[in-house]
């Protein structure tokens, strides 16, 4: 027989459900595993419009993780984070085009605003387990 | 010598496993815990030749930046979900965009219209947001 | 009176500890894991669509990742003129995946029982 962990919903009998939405924790079910994060620091420089420049950081791993992440930025909209292919949400905005991982990095692919230079993104990444 | 929880896939020896691969849960890792999800609404109509830009915005009050992710749809195309936005152009000339941005306290949805063609173009976007108790640290 | 499981990460002391980063498991009623559907990988020719069907019925949490070279990119379904022009969409059957790039790609993707559009 086959032993399980499991933590039901409130108000939802953890011996009867069998729907995995009924479950807040269920041993049998793979469980997405963030399997390294972190941060930094980077600098683009304005070039123009459409100056695109990439931020990055080594992760560590072995392999080459699917990676979600973020970053900080501040414009007059006041500061804020973005999530990757946001668009400005002002004329005059940065926008967070993607987020890749190679064998090495992390990096963040930003364009800056054409009226900002020497901009500093805080970018966060979160590196998830391998799908096969 | 520390303590931990886990639970190996099934044929896998839970003892001798190590690749986080090998575990349906391991408290060696962090997960992905929600704190909220909601649904929103932007409407807004463009007279040719603009662009507009409509906000809708929700209070989350965690007091920091945290991961969250939304799918996004055009009431003209409902049974499309998009994940974290779109970026469409519609038959016409019609462009419309779906983007959000988070802040410590609030999250503000953008539906961006421009209008190439002619007279004036409405639409409606739906943003389905998830915000998850995971700061950032940004 | 209701009753949860809260497993700390390695060095964190689970009794005393009280950020909710610092647990792996923080089952309380408003704190719920993500839990995995499918995983694969599906590959697709350049400007092809890719579907892959989950049947769940309602709209699930979904990330799909484009391999490019030595790469893997995640996607957004929003912008097909970025660096990594692949987009897709979620319906309640299925994943629609677009590839924009020059050539057949390789996406791996995670379906997730998790709810995508509610809690």
């Amino acid at each position: 027989m086959t032993q399980v962990i499991k933590v039901s919903k409130a108000g939802i009998n953890v011996g009867t459900a069998t729907d995995p939405n009924s479950f807040i924790f269920d041993s049998t079910l793979n469980t997405f595993k963030i399997v390294a994060t972190g941060t930094v620091l980077g600098t683009i420089s304005a070039g123009g419009l459409g100056n695109t420049g990439t931020v990055s950081t080594a992760h560590g791993l072995s392999f080459i993780p699917p990676v979600v992440g973020f970053i900080r930025t501040t414009s007059s909209a006041g500061t804020t984070i973005l999530h990757p292919t946001a668009e400005e949400q002002i004329s005059a905005d940065h926008i967070f085009r993607s987020i890749w991982a190679d064998g090495t990095n992390v990096n963040f692919e930003i364009r800056v605003a054409s009226d900002i230079s020497g901009t500093v993104f805080n970018c966060r990444y979160y590196a998830f387990e391998v799908p096969l | 010598m520390g303590y931990k929880i886990a639970s190996s896939k099934a044929g896998v020896n839970v003892g001798t496993a190590t690749a986080p691969n090998d575990f349906n849960y391991s408290s060696d890792y962090n997960t992905l815990k929600y704190y909220t999800a909601g649904t929103i609404r932007v409407a807004g109509s463009a007279v040719f030749p603009n662009t507009n830009r409509y906000f809708g915005t929700i209070t989350h009050g965690l007091g920091y930046y945290p991961f969250f992710s939304f799918f996004a749809t055009d009431d003209s195309s409902a049974t499309n979900f998009y994940p974290y936005g779109f970026v469409a152009v519609g038959a016409g000339g019609l462009t419309r965009t779906a983007c959000a941005r988070m802040g410590t306290n609030t999250m503000r949805f953008m539906y961006k219209i421009t209008n190439a063609s002619s007279g004036t173009i409405s639409g409606t976007a739906t943003f389905y947001y998830k915000i998850y108790r995971n700061n950032t640290n940004l | 009176m209701g009753y949860t499981m809260r497993v700390s990460l390695p060095s964190i002391d689970a009794l005393t500890n009280g950020t909710i980063d610092q647990y792996s498991v923080y089952a309380d009623s408003d704190n719920i894991l993500i839990k995995e559907f499918s995983r694969g990988t599906i590959n697709i020719a350049n400007l092809a669509l890719g579907t892959v069907n989950h049947n769940l019925g309602y709209i699930p949490l979904t990330f799909v990742f484009a391999k490019n070279g030595g790469s893997q990119a995640f996607l957004a379904g929003g912008d097909a003129n970025s660096s990594f022009p692949a987009t897709y969409t979620v319906g309640t059957g299925n994943v629609v995946i677009t590839n924009n790039f020059s050539g057949t790609k390789t996406f791996n993707y995670f379906i997730f029982y998790d709810q995508g559009t509610t809690l």
